[in-house]
């Protein structure tokens, strides 16, 4: 189950890459920051960068795993939205520079829900896509029956 | 709601695009090297990734020390002028797009999921400490800025 983590030889770095991790990036940024536009964190504990980590890091949880798994997916567009958008849009920095402006208390407790609630949804994003795809590979249906993107509730809709 | 305007809300996601650009080169540059030193199949610890988010909370730390020294408000939606648009982009867009918790904590989990558990706690842990000594370190340098 890797990433950069685990995975073979790292990338090449193509032109293509290249230009897909600026635009990704781009577009992750300026999600990231027009969502802190219309929902500003409070002074307190920084919600709306919580739920921006959370979403982002259950997203590449699951293409990750979906990645892995299938073998699909050209390199640009992994480096498109995995590093350059998701990596993007979710911040580590942001968490840094609050915990450091506010008491200790509130610092300890930002950091570890912030890290508890990413690790736990990405484990279960994880878990899903190899359920997911597991059921599909043993009936007849090859490979249609993919999981919907993104979406780790999709399964429970009434 | 802000005085951030188009072009600065540009300015502001160009500078995340370069700083998405510079983690995945960071990314690129450290791995490879140590995937030459590795023996294949082995675990790599992620340093790349490590210093990609290291760097950015020193970034950080120094332009919001040095925003607050200088009196410049960087708030996004209470916007003080060109400084202050300058000090968004590096807080927001590069320091922002340089650092990532998605890539981070997805590589805790499979670290840990595959059975490389120190490796993961060894990786949250000091990627938690570097950040804060980094973030802390560049408000004690950003003293020295002009």
């Amino acid at each position: 189950m890797g990433n950069t983590a685990s995975r073979g030889a790292p990338p090449r770095v193509t032109g293509r890459n290249l230009a897909a991790v600026a635009a990704g990036g781009f577009c992750g940024a300026a999600l990231r920051v027009g969502l802190g536009l219309w929902f500003p964190d409070a002074p307190g504990f920084p919600a709306t960068t919580l739920a921006i980590n959370v979403t982002g890091t259950a997203a590449l949880a699951a293409l990750t795993s979906y990645w892995q798994i299938t073998h699909r997916g050209p390199s640009w567009l992994r480096a498109g939205i995995g590093t350059g958008f998701l990596g993007a849009f979710t911040t580590f920095s942001a968490l840094i520079l609050f915990a450091l402006g506010t008491t200790p208390a509130e610092a300890l407790l930002n950091l570890l829900l912030s890290l508890l609630i990413c690790a736990v949804a990405a484990w279960a994003s994880m878990s899903w896509v190899e359920r997911a795809l597991a059921g599909s590979k043993d009936p007849k249906s090859s490979g249609q029956d993919l999981p919907r993107a993104g979406d780790p509730d999709a399964g429970e809709t009434p | 709601m802000s005085q951030l305007g188009l072009g600065g809300f540009m300015v502001i996601a160009l500078a995340g695009s370069l700083g998405a650009l510079g983690r995945y080169l960071l990314d690129i540059r450290i791995s490879a090297g140590q995937h030459r030193r590795a023996q294949s199949g082995a675990r790599v610890f992620p340093l790349g990734i490590l210093a990609a988010n290291t760097a950015a909370c020193f970034l950080v730390g120094a332009a919001a020390a040095w925003a607050g020294g200088h009196g410049i408000g960087w708030a996004a939606d209470s916007l003080a002028g060109i400084p202050g648009l300058l000090v968004i982009a590096l807080i927001l867009g590069i320091g922002g797009g340089l650092s990532t918790m998605s890539t981070f904590v997805v590589a805790v989990v499979s670290l840990w999921r595959s059975g490389a558990r120190a490796m993961a706690g060894n990786y949250l842990a000091v990627t938690l400490g570097a950040g804060l000594a980094a973030g802390f370190l560049g408000g004690l340098v950003a003293v020295l800025l002009p």
